[in-house]
């Protein structure tokens, strides 16, 4: 298979998901990590798409640079309700107040404090909390000074000697901090840069415009506050003066199949969206939801039973469109749309566990083509097992799990197994060991990323079914009609179903078979059409005119 | 009320007392929604809409600064109103009163059987037996997940109250749009009094965009803030529009559903100082102006935010869109929490790296 990205020299095992799915997607990482991942990694190459690559002729750089900016953050998070005290960053926010202190104007009234206000202000900005500890906190990219990596403090827990840090230089507190951890920021955001990188491969002008403009929304505007954020982390910088730690950098991971046209449909969404005219701070926020439903959608069209064998024809768009029907009437019908639309939402998490077992199969049984006449078949299979699917990466007991099961294995079959029997008891048994693993890393993130954008609700609980959130609706009507433009409703929901899946009037409904296959009356889409058009234009999206034609956009 | 009868009895408060304490405490008022619709031919009962909004309703009241001063109290609240079911039936004064009459009130009630006792219906005896089936129960009592037939006649009901009751101010105390007789007033057009609530829509709007508790209703401020804030919002301040520059103007609307014109009310906000733009209009109609008008009395965003909000934010992308140009190098304008009130604060930083404010 061709991969896209920066493949490590030492390493070629992966988990299952990330063969399907890129390395790679991990439940764990906050949905508004995914965007503040990508900016950082986009930041952290200077604003360019296409970059940090090794598989695809090498790029130019292969490492972005990783901002610290731990003055910033100390100043903003560190606090006396502190989840990790640490006396060096204790000594190291004191030390930094009072620099920052020379740095104020006037005599300073306690009500009046500029220090407090900025810090205040800062602090609203916090994007990911979590009851976590300062070093792990992310603050909401309103301009690029506020962009930083995710920290760890090393031994930051076990601290028990209280070491006196008043003796210590300022880089000697920063020293344990540092920044390869990946606990959140678990490299979604860098596969939504290797989509986007490798959606403008060939379109050099499109890999231009959407840099571009994400480099004036983070540079360009709130420039006051990023001033502000600027100033603060040099206060520490001087601090800290000519010992200051190297910059740190990060290496990206990759996705599967460069060639994938789903990657250049997703570019050309956000070069649409990005043209759009709104507050920056608005912009980045829809931004976060078109970054999480176009992760959604990836997950779905890989997941798509005819996925592995549809790519290449150019058809595949097509071929492996998800079915998304969304739920627009609240349950006013009587529930039939939701209903359907649960359903879906079922199925689509029933394709991804299935995908995941096809691969697996697809792989064992082409190992087991290969096997050399004579050879050990169990001894050669288990090879490749631990290999391609980096099987010493998993605990003891599912490894020991593993070789009774291959041994049971071995009774049954011989030493001269029948290949079919071979490869579908081997397939089975390495189901069984990956999973565990499938299911507590990846089988959420569909779930959790289109519930956290207004892709599915209830936000909490059972009963999950495909709707259109506020926010979502209004990203997905600028990521498709360019400011100016506009198309009839029934156009747009026509576009939806085309590049997205998403079933919302009757016509759909029929397109995508569900009439028939799930015996409706298409009634029921004719009113759920109504009651988006309803809600599209409360939120002053579309517009109706006297002889019932509505209008998006426009 | 209507559906005393499916409320389990719960910490010896009857939901009337609980909704009634939750709108003196918190200025919740639950259900607009439906009385609207049902003005509209649209009445539906909506079994999710609470559970769908709880998540949404805790986020507003946090950004009304209400979950850091009365986070149990909330809590208390959500887990009440979950219990309750809250919008499986009506909780509205009008439906109390078409069901149940008024025996209390003589005249009350003779208007009552004026307009309901008479055949409602072809066959003349359906809604009187439906009431009597919602009332007492018994074997034809639909499962709780059906809906009760007699839902169906409300939005008739209403209607017929509406139109049909001749004390008029007695029918409209009995819809739940508390300023309703402002907005008919206003209409009229009396300049004084327009310029009196436009004040009020103006702070009203302020809260609105702010998501906080503003007092200022001297300048309408446009804000930015970051949605998802996990701290108290500090909302940056992008245009600032005096309340001057804003008329509350009387507006000739036509649908083609009337065959007379209807009169409502618009709002207009002309450009801040120094600002070259046309002036934007906003059509105030009776549902935007009863939140405004409830946001600057006090009340925190309710249910009627829903129907509203999304109308509102569009106002803001406007007036940003429109209005909006880049502030002086180094300044940032917002509102930040100073003791129980948030007050409008500049910080300014200087090219020397220097912050004040």
């Amino acid at each position: 298979m061709e991969r896209y990205g920066y493949l490590e020299e030492q390493r070629e095992g992966y988990p299952v998901a990330a063969w399907i799915w890129g390395h790679r997607l991990r439940v764990g990482q906050h949905w508004m990590e995914y965007l503040l991942e990508f900016l950082n990694v986009l930041a952290g190459f200077d604003y360019e798409l296409g970059q940090g690559i090794n598989t695809d002729g090498a790029s130019v750089k292969t490492e972005y640079a990783r901002f610290t900016r731990l003055g910033l953050r100390r100043f903003v998070f560190y606090d006396d309700w502190e989840k990790t005290r640490h006396p060096f960053d204790d000594a190291a926010r004191k030390r930094l107040e009072a620099a920052l202190r020379q740095l104020c104007d006037g005599p300073i009234r306690p009500d009046e404090d500029p220090l407090m206000l900025a810090r205040s202000l800062l602090r609203a900005f916090s994007a990911v909390e979590e009851s976590r500890s300062w070093f792990a906190k992310s603050l909401f990219p309103a301009h690029h000074n506020l962009l930083f990596w995710e920290g760890l403090r090393k031994g930051a827990t076990k601290f028990r000697e209280q070491r006196s840090a008043d003796a210590l230089h300022p880089h000697q507190l920063d020293a344990d901090v540092s920044f390869d951890a990946r606990n959140f920021f678990a490299r979604g955001g860098e596969v939504y840069y290797l989509i986007l990188s490798a959606g403008t491969r060939n379109a050099p002008a499109l890999r231009q415009t959407i840099a571009d403009r994400l480099r004036d929304l983070l540079k360009a505007r709130n420039e006051a506050l990023g001033e502000l954020a600027a100033i603060i982390d040099q206060t520490w910088q001087q601090q800290v003066g000519d010992h200051s730690n190297p910059t740190p950098t990060g290496r990206l991971g990759w996705i599967p199949d460069p060639d994938y046209p789903l990657y250049a449909r997703i570019a050309e969404d956000v070069a649409t969206f990005l043209q759009a005219d709104l507050d920056p701070l608005e912009t980045l926020d829809l931004l976060a939801h078109l970054v999480g439903f176009h992760l959604t959608l990836y997950i779905y069209h890989r997941a798509h039973p005819q996925a592995l064998s549809a790519h290449g024809d150019g058809r595949c768009l097509e071929r492996c469109r998800p079915c998304l029907p969304i739920d627009a009437l609240e349950g006013a019908d009587g529930g039939v749309v939701r209903t359907i639309s649960m359903a879906a939402f079922r199925e689509q998490e029933a394709h991804i566990i299935c995908q995941a077992q096809a691969y697996i199969r697809a792989q064992v049984a082409a190992w087991v083509d290969a096997l050399t006449p004579g050879a050990d078949p169990y001894a050669a299979l288990d090879s490749e097992a631990r290999a391609h699917f980096d099987l010493p990466r998993l605990s003891k007991g599912r490894r020991d799990a593993f070789s009774d099961r291959v041994n049971a294995l071995i009774r049954r079959l011989g030493a001269h197994p029948d290949r079919t029997a071979l490869s579908e008891g081997y397939a089975d048994i390495l189901i069984g060991v990956l999973q565990q693993d499938f299911d507590k890393n990846f089988k959420g993130v569909h779930r959790k990323l289109a519930k956290a954008v207004g892709l599915a609700a209830p936000r909490k609980g059972p009963g999950a079914r495909f709707v259109l959130g506020d926010n979502l609706l209004k990203a997905l009507t600028l990521a498709n009609i360019p400011p100016g433009d506009g198309m009839t409703y029934d156009e747009f929901l026509q576009r939806l179903y085309e590049r997205y899946g998403l079933v919302v009037g009757v016509r759909e409904a029929r397109e995508a078979s569900l009439l028939e296959r799930q015996r409706v009356n298409g009634e029921y889409f004719e009113r759920n059409r109504a009651a988006l058009l309803e809600k599209m234009k409360h939120a002053g999206l579309a517009t109706e005119y006297s002889d019932a034609t509505a209008v998006v956009g426009g | 009320m209507i559906w005393n009868a499916n409320i389990p009895p719960g910490d010896g408060m009857t939901y009337d007392e609980f909704l009634h304490r939750l709108y003196e405490r918190y200025g919740l008022t639950v259900g607009v929604r439906e009385a609207r619709e049902g003005l509209l031919e649209q009445q539906r009962v909506n079994g999710e809409y609470f559970e769908r909004n709880r998540a949404a309703l805790l986020d507003k009241m946090k950004h009304a600064g209400l979950a850091t001063e009365y986070s149990d109290a909330t809590a208390v609240v959500i887990r009440h109103l979950r219990r309750l079911n809250v919008g499986q039936g009506s909780v509205f004064e009008v439906d109390d009163f078409i069901i149940n009459g008024r025996p209390a009130d003589p005249a009350a009630q003779a208007e009552h059987e004026r307009l309901f006792a008479p055949a409602l219906d072809l066959g003349g005896r359906r809604f009187g037996q439906e009431r009597m089936a919602y009332l007492y129960g018994g074997a034809a009592a639909p499962k709780p997940e059906e809906e009760h037939p007699l839902m169906r006649w409300l939005p008739h009901c209403r209607r017929k109250l509406f139109f049909e009751w001749q004390d008029a101010a007695a029918a409209d105390r009995l819809f739940p749009f508390q300023h309703l007789p402002e907005y008919f007033r206003l209409v009229g057009g009396d300049p004084a009094l327009l310029a009196h609530y436009r004040r009020e829509i103006v702070l009203g709007l302020n809260r609105a965009f702010s998501g906080l508790y503003l007092t200022d209703a001297d300048a309408l401020y446009v804000t930015s803030q970051y949605a998802h804030a996990v701290e108290q919002p500090v909302p940056l301040v992008r245009v600032k529009i005096p309340a001057d520059g804003i008329a509350l103007q009387p507006a000739p609307a036509q649908t083609e559903a009337f065959d007379r014109d209807l009169t409502t009310l618009r709002l207009v906000i002309y450009p801040p100082p120094g600002v070259e733009a046309q002036p934007v209009t906003w059509p105030v109609d009776l549902l935007r102006f009863e939140y405004l008008l409830r946001r600057a009395r006090g009340s925190t965003p309710d249910i009627l935010a829903d129907e509203c909000e999304l109308s509102i934010r569009q106002l803001k992308d406007t007036l940003l869109a429109r209005f909006a140009v880049e502030q002086p190098p180094g300044r940032v304008d917002f509102f930040a929490a100073d003791r129980n009130r948030y007050t409008f604060r500049t910080l300014w930083v200087d090219p020397q790296g220097r912050i004040r404010i």
